[in-house]
């Protein structure tokens, strides 16, 4: 009997202690998460350090959870994330561009997050949100959390103005200053445009002259309001480019240099006197200010020219890059809190003095970094705005048409009439 | 008796589709439900993902009307005209080998080397060699040849030209090569012997004796390149030019990858691979044509 008892009662005890053992490892399990996230800046050696602290900051911030920080490629990067879509299985949070047709396509799998951020909405300007929305549809929902805004604009080393006799202080932001420049650079044996005609250096100087093409009026383009070859401003642009490339104004090795790094890192290393940059994340005024020395670097947003009715507009996109939460997401509470953690609050002001990136969320301080150039462009984002024109319609099926457009004009294969048409014929099929 | 012979048989046919089923089923996966499929999503607007809306045959219109579609046409068509000359080098290369030049067996492995590399290193290596300031260039510099020294990349007829001229011959150079020698080496020698012996020289004996002695493998060789620049470039092209300066290099093949994979146009990218399924089908009848043609025809 006895025996029979103790039996029984070691019996209980074990299964207590497996019990136990159990309760707890589930209490754990519970409490532990893994979020993922995607992101094609995360391998990018200016960002990555910052991007590795700020996750470090938020797993201490929330110890339970664990940041399972993914790269992905930039070409590849909307491709993967309709595969993950159509598995209905992939990251909890993903970077997504802002404006951008690809994003705005994944619509069905992205949270909305309008709830999340009511309390503290204020912090983001309204047109800012407007360009999170599917469609720039505040109805459609708001899908990502703004981490920064972007925009184009010149930069120009100053001490390579002074060695070919130009006044580092005076910007050569009128066409004729600008070629004028241009043929004093050359002459004294200074790659006047660094970047050359591979690929984004034309695109983003495009989009810089589109800004006093358009103005304000640029969302004309959205609805077939405004066009390309029936602007004679548009077509003097693309000229403008076409003739910068015949007087040997781009960097000759240019055709070989890919814009991303390379072209960015001869401008740093002082290859070269202008150079068509952004204004946030990298190749900006901050990368260009601790390589070339903060009182080194001039800017100005455009050239002015006759047959554009605008002056000194700065090409601006309200809404760079930002985390947007998937729906397929089993942690939506938690990854919320990290696109958050991104845009405003610690993080964002790590994000933001770390890397130059321009936030546009107002309650961080961008102006106590120090960096004379930063005013000049906080000045010109005050005062004159035009959202970048490529954003109106581009989605991958347009962004490889106008690339491709814009190779062919680069390169003198097309007119710029036919460029022009060209622009057009992109619009049409955006617009069906 | 009769029954156990039955049974066997049976047994046999039973366990031989057992032995293909999993190629079968391999076949049906891989190959045959993709290639069905394709034709529904060709009359889709499907992206990739999400909802699939049946637009009947409006992707093919789409496609008839794109510039892009006839551009990759013609660039492919382009390509097919070096052909001759990546079967015709190898062909003299490999009748020259024949004769057993010194060292051959050295400069064997040389021609063969590109064949060794895969078609995305050869790419990114010829991207670089042909840069403005690459090497090819370097060495025209340096040999006194500016005016030689061209955009090879930038200029489209350039780029498309230098990509006929590396992937439709000088890649074919080394396989070629080493399979004309083989198909030679089976060329009976008598035939050569004869020759000389009626003063025919070395031009002659490569007409009458060399080229008709391996017909057949000429005009393989010639089926299997045609393949190879219209559905096997892709990953060549993708390296060394990306299509581009503009469309210059961009071919149907690379065109449906781009449309599919990068611009999310899962629907309209299935048009374009209808098209290359026929393309590539008449190929395939002519390559099962050829191969069942009795070699002395």
């Amino acid at each position: 009997m006895s025996r029979t008892k103790k039996f029984v009662s070691g019996l209980l005890l074990f299964g207590l202690v497996v019990a136990m053992v159990c309760g707890l490892s589930t209490v754990n399990a519970a409490k532990q998460i893994t979020l993922t996230v995607w992101d094609f800046k995360y391998a990018d050696p200016g960002m990555h350090p910052t991007m590795v602290k700020i996750d470090n900051m938020f797993m201490q911030k929330y110890p339970n959870v664990k940041v399972n920080h993914v790269s992905q490629p930039m070409d590849q990067y909307y491709n993967l994330l309709r595969a993950a879509a159509q598995a209905n299985e992939g990251p909890d949070v993903a970077l997504l561009h802002g404006g951008r047709g690809d994003v705005y396509e994944l619509d069905q799998f992205e949270v909305k997050l309008d709830k999340y951020i009511k309390s503290w909405r204020k912090e983001i300007p309204e047109d800012s949100w407007k360009v999170a929305a599917t469609k720039r549809d505040l109805k459609n929902g708001i899908k990502l959390i703004p981490m920064t805004s972007q925009g184009f604009g010149f930069y120009y080393n100053k001490a390579l103005f002074k060695k070919a006799g130009l006044d580092p202080n005076v910007a050569p932001k009128d066409w004729n200053s600008f070629l004028a420049a241009c043929e004093k650079l050359k002459a004294a044996g200074i790659v006047p445009i660094t970047g050359g005609v591979r690929d984004y250096t034309a695109d983003f100087m495009f989009r810089c002259l589109a800004a006093n093409v358009y103005g304000k009026d640029v969302y004309g383009l959205q609805n077939g309001k405004q066009g390309f070859a029936s602007n004679a401003a548009f077509k003097k642009a693309a000229e403008m480019m076409v003739e910068l490339k015949n007087k040997g104004y781009f960097d000759p090795n240019g055709a070989s240099i890919p814009y991303f790094m390379d072209a960015i890192n001869n401008f740093a290393a002082g290859k070269g006197a202008i150079f068509c940059g952004l204004l946030s994340d990298v190749g900006n005024w901050y990368a260009f200010g601790n390589a070339l020395g903060k009182e080194n670097v001039g800017y100005f947003p455009t050239i002015n020219f006759p047959e554009a009715k605008n002056k000194d507009m700065q090409s601006f996109q309200p809404v760079g890059i930002g985390y947007g939460v998937m729906t397929w997401s089993k942690n939506q509470a938690m990854a919320e809190k990290y696109a958050e953690f991104y845009a405003r609050g610690a993080g964002a002001q790590t994000f933001v003095a770390a890397t130059g990136a321009l936030s546009p969320n107002t309650s961080l301080d961008t102006a106590s970094l120090g960096y004379p150039v930063l005013k000049d462009i906080a000045g010109y984002l005050k005062k004159n705005t035009s959202e970048d024109f490529l954003t109106m319609y581009i989605g991958a099926f347009e962004d490889e048409f106008i690339a491709a457009n814009q190779q062919l004009i680069i390169t003198g294969e097309i007119n710029p009439t036919k460029y022009a048409e060209q622009m057009d014929k992109i619009a049409s099929q955006h617009h069906q | 008796m009769a029954l156990r012979k039955m049974n066997l048989q049976t047994q046999e046919k039973r366990d031989a589709y057992w032995l293909i089923t999993p190629l079968m089923v391999l076949t049906f996966v891989f190959i045959l439900f993709p290639a069905v499929s394709n034709f529904y999503y060709s009359f889709t607007d499907w992206k990739g993902f999400g909802l699939v809306n049946w637009i009947g045959f409006d992707n093919f219109s789409t496609m008839f009307q794109d510039e892009r579609f006839w551009q990759s046409i013609k660039n492919t068509l382009f390509l097919l005209l070096f052909i001759p000359g990546g079967v015709f080098i190898p062909l003299c290369l490999a009748a020259l080998l024949r004769g057993g030049l010194k060292g051959w067996k050295f400069f064997r492995g040389i021609i063969y080397l590109p064949n060794v590399l895969g078609y995305v290193i050869l790419g990114m290596v010829f991207n670089l060699f042909l840069r403005s300031n690459g090497p090819l260039n370097s060495l025209l510099q340096m040999a006194g040849l500016q005016t030689w020294a061209l955009d090879w990349l930038n200029r489209p007829f350039l780029a498309l030209f230098s990509l006929g001229l590396i992937y439709s011959i000088l890649m074919r150079i080394g396989f070629g090569t080493i399979y004309f020698l083989a198909a030679m080496g089976g060329i009976d020698e008598q035939l050569y012997e004869a020759a000389r012996i009626d003063g025919a020289g070395w031009w002659t004996t490569f007409w009458k004796i060399t080229l008709p002695s391996i017909r057949f493998n000429i005009e393989f060789l010639v089926v299997m390149s045609v393949i190879e620049n219209v559905a096997r470039a892709f990953s060549f092209i993708y390296a060394f030019s990306h299509g581009g300066p503009g469309y210059s290099t961009y071919t149907l093949e690379y065109g449906l990858y781009s449309l599919g994979f990068i611009n999310g146009k899962m629907g309209y990218a299935s048009a374009w691979a209808v098209v290359l399924f026929f393309i590539c089908s008449i190929i395939a009848i002519m390559q099962i044509r050829l191969m069942r043609r009795p070699e002395n025809e």
